[in-house]
């Protein structure tokens, strides 16, 4: 059954005790990459597994292609999970895994071999097709369970904390791979995540979660630069905040420049006397952390290829241009 | 040397005293002939051997066989269910329901027995179940369940739920998730739980004739007329003999089932 | 998951339904003044328990003996004993109770407390070694190595490092021990004399004649044991694994 279209959560709710999800409204486009994003106990790996339909919903509901999916259990959804320690079956080969949701579809033999060569193909792991799954390293396993889920031709792939088990530089490429393998097949990709720089980096849209709430839905740069909350503003990226005038105005570190006490600000810009206490060198930037009279933290990055702004023990004065200003509502 | 090797000297008589001798002695009085005072002759007769081979006691064993068979499949078949059960549960509550399992398993024998009779006397459903067959797999069932349930259950809680999971996102049915994920991951444990519930069953001699009123002749019945009322010692040795074997038999076939599940 | 669990509590029911009749008709205050008047059976029950007792205290000793002999051998040598000791537990029991009856007459030894003891105490043996081997191989030898560095002699070392270490499984396994002896039926049967009745022959030989209501007073009281028994363990268990 290929149900190609929106999936809808309408007013969906599923507590445990204390956590879970509440009243969650969203609407994923098909073909998007999405991420539910927050911290732990935010409630997106309860959200997710309601999508996959491993946990069914207090209220609410739940829509694909406009069709009522709710009380549809896992088999019959038109949606595949790639879990997070990738739950490979031990007992069957790479290409016997892949083959596992063929199977259940009851295919042809042939077609089925040839389904699974594709799925082995898309994933670069041709020649692992007949090793034991155990001999694997994660990030070959983390392929056998994306070729698996991939090869039923799902509309909809939900992923678990793809890339949390994978070093670096694993990491780096599969997220490239992975929004490559999204623009190939046309498949809406809803990942879970903690990494905000990861879901930036593979999603269309990001839903950013709090206490079993959505606090704010949108693209990565509207999410980045125009925060509706403070959390969201915390969360996503390092923020500093100045009180004006009993509103909470946010910039960016990479918005704030460095200058030395005998600076004057012009009237477009703010500026604040603060402390070096840390100082770093990242590679692509300094990041120097300061503090302010009142006691509060700001952080400032400059770039890399310039000398450090300032050393530790100095006060500076930590200035921004008053129009990249952004006002983040009372959180 | 190392003199704490000295302390395997009690294992070594225990061996030699108690394993090794009675059933060397059991071995070679099979081969002997019954005397008039009651006891061993001892020489070289195939006489026990040859008395076996009767249809009369050949029937016995087939019947033992066929009681320990079903008693086996009965007693897996009414364990894994109750096994997957616990195992998807958190640890404290699978714990608690174990206890509750175990606790009619830890009393007496006799008692669990006399227990299980009362009931079987009173007849449930109109049927009457003493001194039938159905009976003494009821009361086999009864018996072994729990002590069938442990080694299922420690195997199935190494199944992690994702996989099961897995399944289900694949499209697999209850019944394959069964045939496809569970078999292939438990069945090692389930041949070494079948072993330890098949061979007692097969030297069975209480539940036979309590609960069979000895109208099921079996071989534990069988061993205890040879040795404690008409004598037959040789008889009963070859009996022996011809018991261990099948057991040892048993226990190759799932020889490999054990070692991958003791490991 | 729901029709598992009503199968499950079905399986408890089968399971708890005719011990709780019997408790039911043993907690009648006149059955318990007819087991206290029965006084074969309170015999049958003391000659139990000394014999569970002193079955329990052999194995353990010579039990404990061994687990430690073993780690001073090779790993195949312990892989053959490891098996001798499963053999008895795999094999029928009844093999073994007849065994030990032909052995012990050919010995010329009479049937009697004594041959009792001997075959209770070949088959809780194997059991003791079994659970006793598995603590000694979790024992923390620093402990030990402390206590020599700190100038103890060997049975300083034992009492004060090792024991304490042991004492778990030094207790399941004579507990064990006991709670085998006590149950034990179809061994017993073959290897006693005339005289001995243990407790498990006499419920048999009362289930063959005449069940009075005696026997279930008695249940009761070996239901208490047992239950004890098993919470103890359990509340033992939540509690090791706590720390």
């Amino acid at each position: 059954m290929h149900a190609n279209g929106s999936l809808q959560l309408e007013n969906l709710s599923r507590s445990f005790g204390q956590t879970g999800v509440k009243g969650l409204d969203l609407e994923i486009p098909p073909g998007q990459g999405f991420s539910l994003l927050g911290p732990s106990g935010c409630g997106k790996t309860t959200t997710l597994r309601l999508i996959g339909g491993f946990e069914r919903p207090d209220s609410g509901r739940l829509l694909h292609g406009g069709a009522d999916i709710t009380g549809l259990p896992p088999q019959k959804r038109d949606i595949r999970t790639v879990f997070q320690r990738y739950a490979l079956f031990p007992h069957l080969t790479v290409s016997e895994n892949i083959a596992f949701g063929l199977r259940m579809q009851k295919r042809e033999e042939s077609a089925l071999q040839k389904k699974v060569e594709w799925g082995l193909d898309l994933l670069e792991i041709g020649p692992l097709r007949s090793r034991s799954v155990q001999q694997l390293s994660g990030g070959e396993q983390q392929r056998v369970a994306l070729a698996r889920a991939l090869v039923t031709e799902p509309s909809v792939l939900l992923l678990d904390e793809p890339l949390a088990a994978l070093d670096l530089k694993l990491r780096e490429r599969m997220q490239l791979e992975l929004l490559s393998l999204r623009k190939k097949l046309g498949t809406t990709f809803i990942f879970v995540t903690h990494d905000q720089g990861e879901a930036m980096m593979l999603s269309d849209r990001i839903a950013v979660m709090r206490a079993g709430k959505i606090e704010q839905v949108g693209t990565p740069e509207e999410v980045y630069k125009r925060p509706r909350s403070r959390f969201v503003a915390e969360f996503v990226g390092q923020a500093n905040f100045f009180d004006q005038g009993g509103q909470w105005w946010m910039a960016r570190p990479e918005q704030c420049r460095a200058h030395s006490l005998s600076w004057t600000a012009s009237a477009d810009s703010l500026a604040l006397k603060v402390l070096v206490t840390e100082a770093a060198f990242l590679g692509g930037h300094h990041l120097l952390k300061c503090r302010g009279s009142g006691g509060s933290t700001y952080l400032l990055k400059a770039p890399g290829h310039e000398n450090p702004p300032a050393k530790v023990g100095t006060e500076i004065q930590l200035a921004c241009e008053r129009k990249d200003l952004w006002t983040v509502g009372a959180s | 040397m190392d003199r704490r090797r000295l302390l395997i000297i009690p294992y070594l008589l225990w061996l030699l005293g108690l394993v090794a001798a009675p059933f060397a002695l059991i071995f070679s009085a099979s081969f002997g002939q019954k005397d008039e005072a009651g006891l061993i002759q001892f020489g070289f007769s195939t006489d026990a051997y040859r008395t076996l081979l009767d249809p009369l006691y050949l029937q016995v064993f087939a019947r033992t066989l066929a009681m320990a068979s079903i008693h086996t499949l009965l007693t897996l078949t009414a364990a894994y269910p109750a096994a997957f059960f616990l195992s998807r549960l958190p640890r404290k509550s699978a714990a608690l329901y174990m206890t509750f399992l175990l606790v009619p398993f830890w009393t007496n024998y006799l008692i669990r027995l006399l227990a299980f009779m009362d009931v079987l006397r009173l007849a449930p459903f109109g049927f009457e179940w003493t001194f039938t067959f159905h009976g003494i797999l009821a009361a086999l069932l009864y018996n072994y369940l729990p002590f069938a349930v442990l080694p299922l259950y420690s195997a199935l809680e190494k199944v992690p739920s994702s996989l099961i999971e897995a399944a289900q996102d694949l499209g697999a049915s209850r019944r394959r998730i069964l045939i496809s994920v569970l078999w292939p991951l438990t069945k090692n444990a389930v041949f070494a739980t079948a072993l330890l519930v098949f061979i007692p069953a097969l030297g069975e001699f209480l539940i036979p004739e309590l609960v069979g009123g000895g109208r099921s002749y079996m071989l534990g019945t069988f061993l205890q007329q040879q040795f404690l009322t008409f004598r037959n010692w040789p008889l009963g040795a070859a009996a022996i003999v011809f018991l261990l074997l099948l057991s040892l038999l048993a226990l190759l076939l799932g020889g490999k089932a054990l070692a991958e599940e003791g490991a | 998951m729901k029709i598992l669990q009503i199968y499950f509590c079905l399986l408890l029911l089968f399971l708890w339904a005719p011990l709780v009749a019997v408790l039911f008709k043993g907690s009648a205050p006149e059955a318990f003044v007819l087991l206290w008047k029965n006084s074969e059976l309170l015999l049958a029950f003391r000659n139990s328990l000394v014999l569970g007792a002193i079955t329990a205290f052999l194995s353990t000793i010579l039990g404990l003996a061994t687990a430690f002999a073993l780690p001073s051998f090779s790993p195949k040598v312990r892989a053959w004993v490891t098996g001798s000791l499963l053999l008895p537990l795999l094999l029928p029991e009844i093999a073994f109770g007849i065994a030990y009856l032909v052995w012990f007459r050919d010995l010329g030894l009479s049937l009697g407390w004594e041959t009792l003891l001997l075959a209770h105490f070949a088959f809780t043996f194997c059991f003791v070694v079994l659970v006793l081997k598995t603590s000694v191989a979790r024992l923390d030898s620093s402990l030990a190595d402390a206590a020599r560095d700190l100038g103890a002699n060997g049975l300083q070392v034992f009492r004060h490092a090792l024991l304490p270490q042991l004492l778990p499984g030094i207790l399941a396994g004579a507990a064990m021990a006991f709670s085998l002896s006590l149950d034990d039926f179809l061994i017993s049967f073959f290897v006693k004399g005339i005289d001995q009745i243990t407790l498990p022959i006499k419920i048999y030989s009362m289930m063959r004649l005449r069940i009075g209501p005696e026997i279930y007073a008695l249940s009761v009281v070996l239901f208490a044991i047992s239950l004890f028994g098993v919470l103890f363990t359990q509340l033992w268990h939540a509690k090791n694994s706590r720390t």
